[in-house]
């Protein structure tokens, strides 16, 4: 009989052997694995000609063509003119080129593996391309220098030592091991079950990733209750655009790895669980799937990098449907061609055909979407035909060409212009009646403020730009009978002045930005008064007024003192400057009130303690200013007795109101 | 124990012997199994990115058996060993390439960052995972003209490389390999520059920087084949014959520039000849193929498969 020792040492030796085995299986496979040669393929490159040489072409025909009847540029000859102008021009360059030189547009690409095969077959002719093994040897890329210090043959070595040494020793390590490979298993278990057993069939790549996210929903799920109907709507929804949208799982990754789809989960979901009805969700659900098949095309082709766009920012666009699925109820999702669906799905196809839209952040996107969904939810004939697409089409491609201007951009921190794009676009959401008709126009006036206090640095250029622009949308939002005024340009237009004034440091912007708000208020209660923004009635009024607190050694008149006194001039010319203004020339308008002003302030000097004090001050002189305007002020001498009653008058009614 | 009980236990020990090895042939003859299906995704994976280099059809499968994705049984083999973390991280970078080259650039992207930086040794491996994101970049851009956003990427990425590039002096396959990605690259963002100015600076940097993997003997046989070295190995053929195309795009560059009235000055004189057409580097001799080079560079190729 063999004896127990004998038998336990005989299987030591055969559990130690198929030890080795295994491990030096793995220990080759790794090897194998490591130091493969990869046949690394090289990117096929567009040729072509230069940017530089296509804008010299372009520039060429522009100047050639012009006077030729028809203009065979159409109407597109002022956009590529004012393309050609901007320094860089943008990428519509390509565009126009592609248009007016097919032919050189798009060469062939050049194929650096293609040309490399040619150069082989041509210096060694006798070569055995077919051969797969010579292929290998022309093509491999080998690992290179490996930066472990012990190569596989000296692993080998001390695995075989490790081994025997394990044969008499009952190891712990394989028992750690196999504890490892339970975790392992575990967690790979946690992405087929239970939340993601849908999701089984998919390959592990793709539950990974999809699990990483997914499972940060679960974790805050507490703060998600409700979103149960929502979150299936969503998974269902990525299901069904892998399936049917033809791009399979890299188009899903793609999306679940982009920003968009964590603030979905963050932001989309919470909104709605917290605000719609879940009767909805599903609904939504077949929405939300025909976007995402809708879009696979576009993201496919990936027009300046469009994919990457889209992967980025589609969970804003499907955020912004939310919001507008609470502001205007589950019509948006009712019918053969629901409103939420079709508006969308042309917001992104218009995104794909407007390459400096790119240039938008995810929040500016947010807030286009809110606006551009609320106002053809709003009004329904933007539906029709063809004209919800053009519409789109002049609203982004104005707020891209804002956010993409160069003057602009230098004068703004890209967070500090696209925050004064988005402080519009949300008034524009609220009062979606401003961009229904000529919604660039619209934009193109937020262009005008933001061009006029580009003066300014920086940070006081964003506080006083934000203040104009939702300032003006509003009064204009109150008063539409202004959006055929003049209004908008020449608040633009004060705005540019104000800008000059924060820079030379008479005002801060924040003073900068009540002044501009205190005057819009002004000019919109009597804004035909103010005529035509040429008639520079308004800047003219505001430098005058400035220019006679020059000489004010008091020093009271600065600052707040100043923007109130501004302020108060405006109204009073609203109320009563109809004669003064219609009567004067523009040069005489500002030597009555730079005179007027001084004057008030040199008397002043000799009131200040006596029946006046410093608060007072800005209403005294905007009273002297009215009684000039109502014409019973004709000799503007501070010395005179009429000035010195009327002065003294008006200090001590309005002190006592101060 | 008497004489017939010895020879009993002797032939059972024998028995238990006969089996044990026995068993043990077995395992041997299975104990290469991880080893052979990471094989077979080697070579099924270069087979597939070789095919659309050489722009042939796939090899067809066997009749019979089913005909799966490198990509797709790299996913399989990582879902059966995920405790095998350097083979795993080698394989994803293997199988982002393959997803590069499908054009399936989220896929590849998720790959990469799969790709544990900490389990990756060789040079060309931790260099492809440091360069993924451009590389990602790239594969997706190249075919288009870049726009002003994508310049800004282009910069980025030629800085990235121009650092891969020196950190892999000692692996010349991939720093190779980096270089014409670079100045491909280069070349784009010299395309994309708005001015004859920039585009000229742009060039210049990019073939500059291209010169540098190449040996006085590289330059000498760019201008005249076969004027210096008799046997060059496998890499610096290799290395200069991919040139050719890259100095082909460069010269039709250059004289873009030229008719914009600049004039491209390289730091290389013959690249610099080799741009301008200029007689010493007109003529290409054609030559015997190099018979013993090619053996040796293929023998050494097969040499790694001759295990197990």
């Amino acid at each position: 009989m063999l004896t127990a020792e004998a038998a336990g040492l005989v299987l030591s030796i055969a559990r130690g052997l198929i030890k080795l085995g295994g491990r030096i299986d793995l220990l080759m496979a790794e090897r194998t694995a490591v130091q493969g040669d990869i046949a690394l393929p090289m990117p096929k490159v567009a040729g072509g000609p230069a940017l530089f040489t296509k804008i010299a072409k372009l520039r060429a025909f522009v100047d050639q063509s012009a006077g030729v009847v028809p203009d065979p540029l159409g109407p597109d000859r002022a956009r590529l003119v004012a393309l050609l102008a901007t320094d860089p021009p943008g990428d519509d360059v390509h565009l126009f080129f592609k248009r007016l030189f097919p032919l050189e547009a798009e060469p062939p690409l050049i194929d650096p593996d293609g040309e490399y095969v040619k150069a082989l077959r041509k210096r060694f002719p006798g070569l055995a391309l077919d051969d797969p093994d010579m292929r290998r040897a022309v093509f491999y890329i080998d690992p290179g220098r490996d930066a472990r210090e012990l190569g596989y043959v000296a692993r080998s070595a001390l695995l075989v030592v490790d081994v025997l040494a394990e044969v008499g020793v009952e190891n712990t390590g394989l028992i750690h091991a196999e504890a490892t490979r339970t975790l392992v298993q575990s967690v790979l278990e946690r992405f087929a079950k239970p939340e993601l057993e849908d999701f089984t069939e998919w390959s592990p790549v793709l539950r990974h990733v999809l699990g990483a996210t997914l499972n940060g929903v679960l974790d805050s799920r507490e703060s998600l209750d409700g979103a149960g109907p929502w979150v299936d709507a969503l998974l269902t929804a990525l299901a069904a655009a892998r399936e049917d949208s033809g791009a399979g799982d890299d188009y899903v990754v793609g999306l679940a790895r982009g920003r968009g789809y964590r603030i979905l989960l963050s932001n989309g979901l919470r909104v709605a669980a917290g605000r719609l009805n879940t009767t909805d969700a599903k609904s939504y659900e077949k929405v939300l799937v025909d976007i995402l098949v809708g879009a696979a095309p576009l993201v496919k082709q990936s027009i300046g990098g469009f994919d990457d766009f889209f992967k980025d920012n589609w969970g804003e666009l499907v955020c912004a449907g939310l919001v507008s699925l609470e502001a205007h109820g589950p019509s948006l999702l009712e019918g053969a061609a629901p409103l939420l669906r079709d508006t969308t799905l042309s917001l992104i196809s218009v995104l794909a055909k407007t390459p400096s839209a790119q240039l938008l952040q995810a929040d500016t996107l947010y807030r286009l979407g809110d606006a551009a969904i609320g106002t053809i939810a709003a009004n329904r004939d933007l539906l029709k035909g063809a004209v919800r697409e053009v519409w789109l089409q002049e609203l982004v491609g104005a707020v891209a060409k804002t956010a993409a201007d160069q003057g602009i951009r230098k004068a703004f921190t890209r967070d500090g212009l696209e925050g004064v794009l988005r402080s519009a676009l949300q008034v524009f959401a609220l009062h979606p009646e401003l961009i229904v008709q000529d919604p660039g126009a619209r934009v193109e006036l937020v262009a005008a403020v933001l061009k006029g206090v580009s003066r300014a640095d920086n940070l006081d250029a964003k506080t006083l730009a934000s203040a104009t622009v939702v300032s003006l949308l509003e009064h204009l939002a109150s008063r539409p009978g202004l959006l055929d005024s003049d209004y908008g340009p020449i608040v633009a237009d004060l705005a540019g002045q104000v800008g000059k004034l924060v820079t030379s440091r008479t005002l801060t912007g924040i003073q900068g930005a009540d002044l501009i708000t205190a005057a819009a208020d002004a000019i919109m209660r009597n804004p035909g008064l103010f005529g035509k923004v040429e008639d520079k009635i308004a800047s003219t009024v505001l430098s005058s007024v400035v220019k006679g607190t020059k000489g004010d050694k008091t020093g009271l008149l600065t600052g707040a003192a100043l923007v109130e006194l501004v302020s108060e001039v405006f109204l009073t010319l609203s109320r009563r400057g109809r004669d003064l203004i219609t009567n004067s020339t523009q040069i005489e308008l500002a030597a009555k009130l730079t005179e007027t002003v001084a004057a008030g302030l040199a008397r002043a000097e000799k009131e200040l303690g006596r029946r006046l004090d410093a608060p007072a001050l800005p209403a005294v002189v905007a009273g002297l200013v009215a009684a000039v305007a109502r014409g019973e002020l004709a000799d503007i001498d501070p010395e005179s007795g009429k000035f010195k009653e009327l002065f003294a008058q008006l200090a001590e009614t309005l002190g006592s109101n101060h | 124990m008497g004489a017939l009980g010895q020879i009993r236990q002797r032939r059972a020990v024998q028995q238990l012997v006969c089996l044990v090895f026995s068993g043990l042939v077995v395992l041997a003859m299975a104990g290469c199994a991880t080893q052979k299906q990471v094989r077979d995704i080697v070579n099924q994976s270069n087979t597939q990115l070789m095919a659309s280099q050489l722009a042939d059809p796939e090899p067809a499968t066997k009749p019979g058996a089913a005909s799966v994705d490198a990509a797709d049984k790299i996913e399989e083999f990582i879902a059966a060993h995920p405790d095998q973390k350097a083979i795993n991280s080698s394989l994803r970078i293997r199988q982002a390439i393959l997803y590069l080259n499908k054009d399936q650039y989220n896929l590849a992207e998720a790959a990469f960052d799969q790709a544990d930086a900490n389990q990756l040794f060789t040079d060309r491996d931790r260099a492809l995972k440091n360069i993924s994101p451009y590389l990602v970049w790239w594969f997706k851009n190249s075919r288009t003209d870049l726009t002003q956003a994508e310049a800004v990427n282009a910069k980025h990425a030629l800085d990235a490389l121009q650092a891969e590039v020196k950190m892999r002096s000692t692996s010349p396959g991939i720093r190779d390999y980096l270089a014409e990605l670079r100045v491909w690259i280069g070349l784009a963002y010299a395309k994309a520059a708005a001015s004859p100015q920039e585009a000229k600076a742009r060039f210049e940097d990019a073939m500059n920087e291209y010169a540098t993997v190449f040996s006085s003997a590289d330059l000498a046989d760019l201008c005249k084949p076969s004027s210096t070295d008799r046997e060059p190995s496998m890499q610096d053929v290799k290395r200069r014959l991919r040139a050719e195309a890259v100095i082909e795009e460069a010269r039709a560059r250059a004289t873009e520039l030229r008719q914009a009235g600049t004039e491209p000055a390289l730091k290389v004189p013959q690249f610099q000849a080799l741009i301008d057409g200029s007689p010493a580097c007109e003529k290409r001799a054609a030559i015997s193929p190099r018979a013993s080079t090619m053996r040796l560079a293929l023998v050494w190729s097969l040499a790694g498969d001759a295990w197990c």
